[in-house]
């Protein structure tokens, strides 16, 4: 068990370092740089220093921001300032982009927590019910629900959403600001419930799939005509018997469930504009900022890998059926 | 006949995913035929007293003249216009058509493309095993690693915005899940009979691959080909919702130009992206039902 996990752990360190330097050698392929967009701009939207022609700033800029440097030398600072520098300096704003990230993460933590929550709310009640409802009207119409729910892009959802506040009036769509949801909950929770439905509601949908058909086949178990045969109350048989050993499996699909809320936010945050993570990453491509790209891409690859072996892990606990490597 | 018996018996069995597969052919039959039939191109716009104008009949001084706001801006359906007019006066069923146009093109190539690639990779990496296999599987690992969205923005900015590159893009985050799928029957031909019948007969690496595995994955090939289809489809709504793709009519680039307007002409948004999701739940029901056919180990996976 041990040497599994050290081995485990050893792989993904590669699986890292791999994704480190594909990010790194595809920002370099990127047309344009920093420099050049900021030199332009200073040219043509005025405030550029007198005596200075737009070759010798956007060389002056190049060389501040270290684009000269060769690339094996660009490399080995950039694996240098992730260990030393927390993970490099922005070029747009000069602090460190483990500050930047520490700046936008709790929007992006609030938006993936809210999602979350309508996930399950969706998930475990319409897949239970699906489930001991096999083949009736009520299922039929849920799992339609499901497969649409699948097949709607989130930023349609989002625009249907705010197309009902609009007609109703139930929200303030106006929110000004970033309020935070531990400063002001209420403008906060408004900002943000609109986007976590439209993100939650898919990712919902997907577990209620995998958590219907894993019922469907524990529901045909011994144990649970067994218990059934003790007498217990049909509300205990599912709850505490059959749920228990259904959603082991559905544990697997929660490594792809988190990465598909990252991507999901990307888009979502732009939308409403939530400076998490997503929208950082979107601002910081196309003005070209390459240290802040990197290290988003570096942590949100290393947080979907840490996911996927926490699963791995857990999944090894709870199912005794699984053992790795024979002996143990 | 074969194939109407096999069909007929498809239709009846897999009722939903044929529900499915008429949408996806509705969707692809209209892509590619569309652009012909419309009667209007995918630029023209319209004035209110004559719904068929046409700015390249008009002449240039007359139009300087033209009051712009005699323009059908944002108009309701008519006849002449059956979904109304967008913001500049262009017909909006017409830049559906063309939506749904590029919608299918990426869609079906980047799923052809990295099925293909997929699958060379997936045999390689299943048959020899060994160092060859455990660097193919890390370097997969790690392209799966990368949010798909964020590896998607990261693709499509490294050249000028255009069709090409959002399919290389595509069929770059496609390949990892076709060559896990076509790797892990790898390992099951491998260990066949008929495998170790060509071995001994002195059969070549190379041929053993290219001759009697390959044929035996075209089954996994084309389930993974459908069902990613929908989900191509998808991210690339999302690029133009995000206007990261190609330019010119797109169904997410149009729900996102109708956000501005939804108090007033709330059917941009809502007609572009209905499309969206009609055409991947079409593909999605086909994948579906072709796994249950084609791949029964896979079978109760799904709905």
């Amino acid at each position: 068990m041990t040497n599994y996990v050290i081995r485990r752990v050893l792989l993904n360190v590669a699986v890292i370092w791999l994704v480190m330097t594909f990010v790194f050698v595809t920002v370099r392929i990127l047309p344009g740089d920093y420099a050049a967009a900021q030199v332009s701009e200073r040219y043509f939207g005025g405030g550029a220093a007198a005596g200075e022609s737009p070759e010798e700033a956007l060389e002056k800029a190049r060389e501040r921001l270290g684009l000269n440097d060769s690339i094996p030398v660009q490399y080995a600072k950039y694996v240098r300032s992730l260990v030393t520098d927390d993970l490099g300096t922005s070029f747009a704003t000069g602090r460190s982009v483990l500050a930047e990230i520490r700046h936008a993460l709790p929007y992006t933590i609030q938006l993936g927590t809210m999602s979350m929550i309508v996930g399950v709310l969706v998930a475990l009640p319409v897949g239970i019910i699906s489930a001991i409802r096999q083949d009736s009207l009520l299922d039929g119409v849920l799992r339609l629900f499901a497969i649409g729910a699948l097949a709607a892009p989130s930023f349609w959802t989002a625009t249907i959403g705010t197309l009902v506040v609009l007609e109703y009036g139930i929200l303030e769509l106006n929110i000004v600001g970033n309020p935070g949801i531990w400063e002001d909950p209420w403008p906060s929770f408004q900002l943000f419930i609109i986007p976590a439905v439209a993100g939650g509601v898919s990712s919902g949908a997907l577990v209620m799939r995998m958590l219907r058909s894993q019922l469907l086949d524990v529901l045909r178990q011994d144990y649970v005509r067994t218990a059934q045969a003790k007498g217990l109350r049909a509300r205990t048989v599912i709850l505490r018997h059959a749920l228990r050993n259904a959603l082991i499996p559905v544990l697997t699909v929660l490594g792809f469930v988190f990465a598909t809320l990252v991507s999901g936010s990307v888009i979502l945050e732009a939308m409403f504009n939530i400076p998490g993570m997503g929208q950082m990453m979107i601002v910081s491509l196309r003005s070209r900022d390459v240290p802040v790209v990197q290290g988003l891409a570096l942590v949100l690859a290393t947080g979907v890998v840490v996911v996927n072996l926490l699963v791995d892990l857990v999944y090894l606990q709870v199912d005794p059926r699984i053992s790795v490597g024979g002996a143990e | 006949m074969l194939v109407f018996t096999s069909l007929a018996w498809f239709a009846r069995r897999k009722k939903l995913a044929t529900i499915g597969a008429v949408f996806a052919a509705a969707v692809v039959v209209v892509g590619v035929f569309g652009p012909y039939v419309a009667p209007y191109g995918d630029d023209d716009v319209f004035s209110e007293e004559n719904p068929h104008y046409d700015p390249d009949n008009e002449d240039p001084t007359n139009l300087q003249a033209s009051n712009p706001t005699r323009l059908a801006l944002l108009s309701g359906p008519s006849w002449e216009h059956p979904l109304g007019t967008d913001e500049f006066g262009r017909d909006l069923l017409t830049r559906m058509v063309h939506g749904a146009r590029l919608s299918v093109t990426v869609g079906v190539s980047a799923s052809a493309v990295a099925a293909m690639i997929g699958a060379v990779i997936g045999i390689i990496s299943g048959y020899l095993g060994g160092t060859v296999d455990l660097a193919i599987q890390r370097i997969i690992d790690a392209l799966l690693a990368i949010p798909a969205l964020v590896l998607l923005l990261l693709l499509v900015q490294t050249g000028e915005p255009s069709t090409q590159l959002t399919i290389v893009a595509l069929a770059v985050l496609g390949v990892g899940p076709v060559t896990r799928l076509v790797r892990s029957a790898t390992l099951v031909l491998r260990a066949e009979v008929f495998v170790e019948a060509a071995r001994s007969i002195g059969a070549g690496q190379g041929r053993i691959m290219g001759r009697h595995i390959a044929p035996n994955v075209v089954g996994p090939m084309i389930v993974i080909f459908s069902a990613s289809i929908g989900t191509n489809i998808l991210a690339e709504a999302g690029l133009s919702f995000l206007n990261l793709s190609v330019p010119g009519p797109s169904w997410g680039g149009m729900v996102a130009d109708g956000r501005a307007f939804l108090d007033s002409k709330p059917m941009m948004s809502l007609a572009a992206g209905g499309a969206i999701t009609l055409a991947v739940l079409g593909f999605n029901l086909l994948g579906d039902g072709l796994r249950d056919v084609l791949d029964p180990r896979q079978r109760g996976s799904g709905l």
